[in-house]
């Protein structure tokens, strides 16, 4: 067997064409026979057969043909007999694109461009559409077919433009831009903060934003306290811990201060805050001196408050006057509260109930005004105040006190030579005891 | 052996050696004397004074005979307008320099009377003489020189680029003498016994395109007398430092006739000269003058080193100072041309000159700009389609057919051979007389080219590499280039230099070579880039309009190609202009990114599209220059306009060329905002090697990488 290989005859061709074909395939050949003739850049370089056989080639005309690399082969009648037997006659089979999962969809718009030569009646002319790479990988990721696309070059931004088509509305679309990205991002929810929240927030970051907020907590215990009217205080110590807690703030004066630019200002009066929140606002009522009220005076200003709160009727002045404040979260059983400062104070006292440990008293205090012994004095002495409200009568409850100056008979019989106290009936029908220094005023 | 009167040569063939005027041979700079006050004296200048005592006595016996009056006449016309230009000069009323040839004017006054019409005369920078006696134009010349449009070249040349319809000059040394050459062509191809006269220097004798021409005067017997007018100085150099050897033995080494003659025995000149120029029209055969003489004045002016003396000497035996001084006749006739010149000078000055806006016209092909481009589908090519380097062969044998005066030279071109690239394959068989193989001299045959399109024909030039044309830049800028303008659009010089650019051939750096970027913007001249995007009868249709010199870029690897067809999916359209540019586009896509290249680098692009689109993701299309310069900006406009992305791809270094232009022209146009990439070679010699070859020309991955990097800037 013999190779049958063109040289290389000028330097400026790779290859030649076969332009004319002289002996057919399979044909007898005796040596220097002219077999092919192909073309160059130059000239026709005619091929002669080198020894005697059977030609074996698989040329045609206007092929192009390679030069040092063997077109055709003579063989011996032998070994064409041997090629023969072992030919497999089949059809060459045509190359298939792999057939993914066809998507039928009614509102493609794949090709959204403006076509600056005018509308053309048809935007594709070939069998299958030629696909970039980067088309191609988005095609496969997202099972589409190729024949989807009605154009003849297919660009990830037609596959991310006909993904997008597909989705439903209010569904931001993917970006374009970066073609390999196949997740869309979830869409952000969130409701803008409510004008009273936006609200509360300035007053109380106003507040809290310098403070150094500090808390100490004391229970109580079970507090029952004899109430002669039914009214909503059942079950609640608020009015208790705003009396006691608004005297106590004329021993303790820091716990009635602000702290202003590096100074400690003390408010004059004691004006108690109460916080009342019913789900709509949060409000911090201001009660009027609050260290003067009585207690029967205190629950009917909490009474009003809370109705004219309900009633949206509250001024401005009495909702920015407190000194202090209490607020009340006795009503959910609750171990714990972390009491914010309110704007220009520097105390705030929490009430918490729950079944197991009963009443807790927390105090949030602002540490550039006072510090942790001073506020566990003024809890311990608040205990010890409330615990006198509790239900079971004691030793000391028997001890007839005057209603306004807390002094006992015993007292003001030592200091004041009186024999007694009086028994007083207010306005109200409220029955309380009088010293007669608080009856004769002095 | 001075008698007057008809002269017989003897030498024929330049084996024999005439012995009229032998010179000694200096060749060792022993032979420099030095006077005693450090002026350099020329010894060889002892010929010219032994030439010139002998002579006396002839040019006494030339200036009493009345039968040469005229030309004594002429002479002194010469003296009288170059001493006016000379003073006028020194007033400062001259803007430029002239180069006077006081002492030297015998030699134009005794050619004008051998000349005859359609003969035709070149010269150098000291041609004043030479064009009055070939014109006897003193007029015009003042008024060039002055600088009015009344100039024989309306003021655009002055004294150095003369032009009339026998007559050019030109500034460089040596420069037209394969123009003339070429001329003396065409006069033989017309067989009207005509001659065409050459004047040098003996400071010429330096240049190599001087011998290229005796070359091929020679080797094509051509009609040409090259007279070296030889005053011993060039410009202060004196001869023996700048010229080996005999002048005249140099013409005779070609086999040229050569002979000695001087401007003090002027019968002799007259009758050697009358037989060279008879040689040459009877027998088409050329010849070669060495004319000793001298000039009395500076090269130009204030530039003379010579001892005054010397100069003194030589004025007493300058015959036409002796005419003026012992002729009355002359000496009276020398004061009417005297009056004459001072006269024309006095109009001269008060002329208007040239306005400068008809200057600026050119013969430039005309290029659209921002007009709809009207892109045509171009017509798929026939399948038995031929080879580029077979349709160039057909398109030139075509026009060879058809324009009978038009010629075809290229080296080593001749059948069987045909050519490097087989280009000119048959074309020598075909047309004999007008297509020849010429021996390697890419400047004289450039200059022949030239000087047969000024005679009126076409002229092809082929270099047969690209690599060297670099031979015949001076033929091209300082020549054709300049032709048109310099001679006031008098002149057209439709010159066609056409040699194959390109490399990816493994020949190395010499042979490889894109030089573009060196010929473009040159001066009148139209830049083609063929490619094998479109037929060559396409691209080349209009070339028979343009009547400027063009140079016509082909390129090897296109040689052995046929003309593309565009994939499926693509079509190829063509802009219309005259020169078109084609346009390579996806059929009903609209395309992301313009790329644009020319010759070669255009089908290798081609080639590759839908590859760069599926590496890219961005759909091209191909914006296809076929004229680099000037070239149609509207067809690039148009797309970068709508793809907004260019990315421009040539062959060559990138550093000022066809590329950087494009850009360049794109960011003057209002409103056209895009990003660019450019891509080119990298800045070294072509290598052999294949890989490094590769490396160093511009890949499809550099145009992937370009593309992509576009697309991320500025999706």
């Amino acid at each position: 067997m013999s190779n049958i290989v063109i040289e290389r005859e000028t330097a400026n061709d790779e290859s030649g064409i076969v332009v004319a074909i002289h002996v057919r395939s399979g044909e007898a050949v005796e040596q220097d026979r002219p077999l092919f003739d192909i073309e160059n850049s130059k000239a026709v370089q005619e091929i002669w057969s080198t020894t005697a056989g059977i030609l074996t080639h698989a040329l045609e005309i206007g092929q192009t043909v390679e030069f040092g690399v063997p077109i055709a082969q003579i063989v011996t009648p032998e070994e064409w007999a041997a090629r023969a037997r072992k030919q497999v006659h089949s059809p060459r089979i045509p190359e298939t694109r792999p057939k993914p999962h066809a998507v039928t969809t009614g509102n493609e718009n794949p090709c959204d461009f403006v076509l600056s030569q005018g509308p053309s009646p048809a935007s594709r002319s070939l069998a299958v559409p030629h696909l970039s790479r980067a088309a191609t990988a988005l095609i496969t990721d997202h099972h589409l077919s190729s024949t989807t696309f009605d154009i003849d070059f297919v660009t990830s931004r037609d596959v991310l433009s006909y993904l997008g088509s597909l989705r439903p509305p209010g569904v931001p679309q993917p970006s374009a831009d970066s073609p390999t990205q196949t997740i869309e991002p979830r869409p952000e929810t969130g409701r803008t903060v409510e004008h009273r929240k936006a609200a509360e927030i300035e007053a109380l970051s106003n507040g809290a934003g310098d403070t150094m907020l500090s808390v100490l907590g004391a229970t109580i215990g079970p507090l029952t306290v004899r109430r002669t009217t039914a009214d909503f205080l059942n079950g609640r110590i608020t009015d208790l811990v705003i009396y006691e807690a608004a005297r106590l703030m004329r021993k303790f004066p820091k716990l009635n201060s602000a702290y202003r630019d590096g100074r400690v200002i003390t408010h004059e009066a004691v004006h108690a805050g109460l916080a009342i929140d019913s789900g709509s606002r949060l409000v911090v009522y201001g009660i009027e001196n609050a260290d003067r009220a009585s207690l029967h005076e205190l629950s009917a200003t909490i009474a009003d408050a809370v109705e004219r709160y309900l009633e949206n009727m509250l001024t401005s002045a009495e909702m920015s006057r407190a000194t202090f404040t209490v607020t009340d979260l006795s009503a959910d059983e609750l171990d714990f509260v972390f009491p914010l400062l309110p704007r220009g104070q520097s105390c705030i006292v929490g009430i918490t109930h729950s079944a197991q440990t009963g009443f807790r008293l927390f105090c949030g205090f602002d540490h550039r005004v006072t510090e942790g012994r001073e506020v566990a004095a003024f809890l311990g002495e608040l205990r010890s105040r409330l615990l006198t409200f509790g239900a079971a009568p004691t030793a000391a409850q028997e001890v007839p006190q005057c209603q306004f100056c807390g002094r006992s008979a015993d007292e003001t019989l030592r200091k004041n030579k009186e024999r007694g106290l009086l028994k007083v009936v207010g306005r109200d029908g409220h029955e309380s005891l009088c010293c007669a220094s608080c009856w004769n005023g002095w | 052996m001075n008698k007057p009167g008809t002269y017989r040569l003897l030498a024929q063939n330049g084996h024999g050696t005439s012995r009229l005027m032998e010179e000694k041979s200096m060749t060792s700079l022993s032979y420099l004397q030095v006077s005693p006050d450090q002026q350099v004296v020329s010894v060889a200048l002892e010929s010219a004074r032994e030439a010139a005592a002998r002579g006396l006595g002839a040019a006494h016996g030339f200036l009493r005979d009345p039968l040469n009056q005229a030309e004594v006449e002429c002479a002194l016309r010469i003296r009288a307008v170059e001493n006016a230009l000379y003073d006028l000069f020194g007033q400062g009323k001259l803007h430029g320099t002239i180069h006077t040839c006081i002492g030297q004017e015998f030699s134009g006054a005794i050619l004008s009377k051998h000349l005859r019409p359609d003969d035709f005369v070149t010269s150098n920078h000291r041609c004043h003489g030479h064009f009055i006696g070939a014109t006897a134009d003193w007029r015009g010349l003042i008024d060039e020189v002055v600088g009015n449009e009344d100039g024989v070249c309306a003021g655009i040349g002055s004294s150095q680029h003369l032009w009339a319809t026998n007559f050019m000059s030109n500034g460089q040394q040596g420069g037209l003498l394969p123009v003339a050459a070429g001329i003396a062509l065409d006069r033989k191809m017309k067989n009207e016994r005509n001659v065409v006269v050459s004047f040098i220097g003996e400071g010429t004798l330096g240049e190599g395109v001087l011998y290229e021409t005796l070359n091929l005067d020679a080797l094509w017997d051509l009609p040409h007398v090259i007279i070296c007018e030889n005053n011993f100085y060039s410009q202060s150099t004196v001869q023996e430092r700048g010229v080996s050897g005999v002048i005249a033995d140099r013409a005779r080494s070609f086999s040229i006739t050569s002979e000695t003659v001087d401007t003090w025995d002027l019968p002799t000149f007259d009758a050697v000269l009358g037989a060279a120029m008879e040689l040459a029209r009877e027998e088409s055969r050329p010849a070669f003058l060495t004319l000793k003489t001298y000039r009395l004045n500076p090269h130009s002016k204030s530039d003379d080193t010579r001892d005054r003396k010397e100069v003194d000497w030589f004025r007493d035996h300058d015959p036409a100072t002796l005419a003026i001084r012992y002729y009355e006749h002359f000496e009276s006739k020398y004061k009417e041309f005297e009056a004459e010149a001072a006269e024309a000078i006095r109009t001269a000055l008060g002329k208007n000159p040239l306005q400068s806006n008809s200057y600026f016209f050119n013969q430039l092909p005309p290029t659209n700009r921002f007009d709809s481009i009207p892109w045509t589908p171009l017509a798929t090519p026939p399948a038995e389609d031929l080879r580029v380097a077979q349709q160039l062969n057909a398109f030139y044998k075509g026009w060879l057919a058809e324009d009978e005066s038009a010629f075809f030279l290229g080296e080593d071109i001749a059948d069987p051979y045909g050519g490097a690239f087989k280009v000119a394959r048959d074309l020598t068989n075909t047309f004999p007389d007008r297509v020849r193989t010429t021996p390697i001299s890419e400047a004289g045959i450039t200059g022949v080219g030239i000087g047969l399109a000024v005679s009126g024909r076409r002229a092809f030039v082929e270099i047969m590499f690209g690599d060297f044309i670099t031979y015949a830049f001076d033929q091209i800028i300082n020549n054709a280039s300049k032709i048109f303008h310099m001679y006031n659009q008098k002149l057209e010089c439709p010159v066609i230099v056409r040699t194959p650019m390109g490399g990816r051939r493994g020949y190395g750096p010499t042979h490889s070579q894109s030089l573009e970027r060196f010929l473009i913007g040159i001066d009148n001249c139209c830049t083609l880039s063929l490619n094998s995007l479109a037929a060559v009868s396409v691209q080349l249709a209009a070339l028979d309009q343009l009547r400027c010199p063009v140079i016509l870029l082909e390129n090897k690897s296109d040689y052995a190609a046929r003309t593309f067809s565009p994939p499926k999916g693509f079509a190829i359209k063509s802009d219309g202009s005259l020169l078109p540019t084609l346009r390579i586009h996806p059929e009903y896509v609209p395309s992301t990114v313009t790329l644009l290249a020319y010759g070669g680098m255009a089908r290798f692009v081609a080639d590759a599209l839908i590859e760069i689109f599926e590496r890219t993701d961005a759909l091209p299309e191909m914006i296809v220059p076929t004229s680099i310069c000037p070239f149609s900006l509207g067809s690039i406009v148009e797309s970068v306009k709508r793809t907004k992305h260019l990315v421009v791809i040539e062959e060559g270094s990138g550093f000022g060329s066809v590329g950087a232009e494009i850009v360049a022209q794109l960011n003057e146009c209002p409103e056209l905002s895009f990003t660019v990439r450019r891509i080119s070679a990298k800045g070294t010699p072509i290598p052999s090697a294949p890989t490094l070859e590769a490396a160093v020309l511009p890949s499809i991955n550099d145009v992937c990488a370009a593309v992509m990097s576009l697309m991320e800037q500025n999706p």
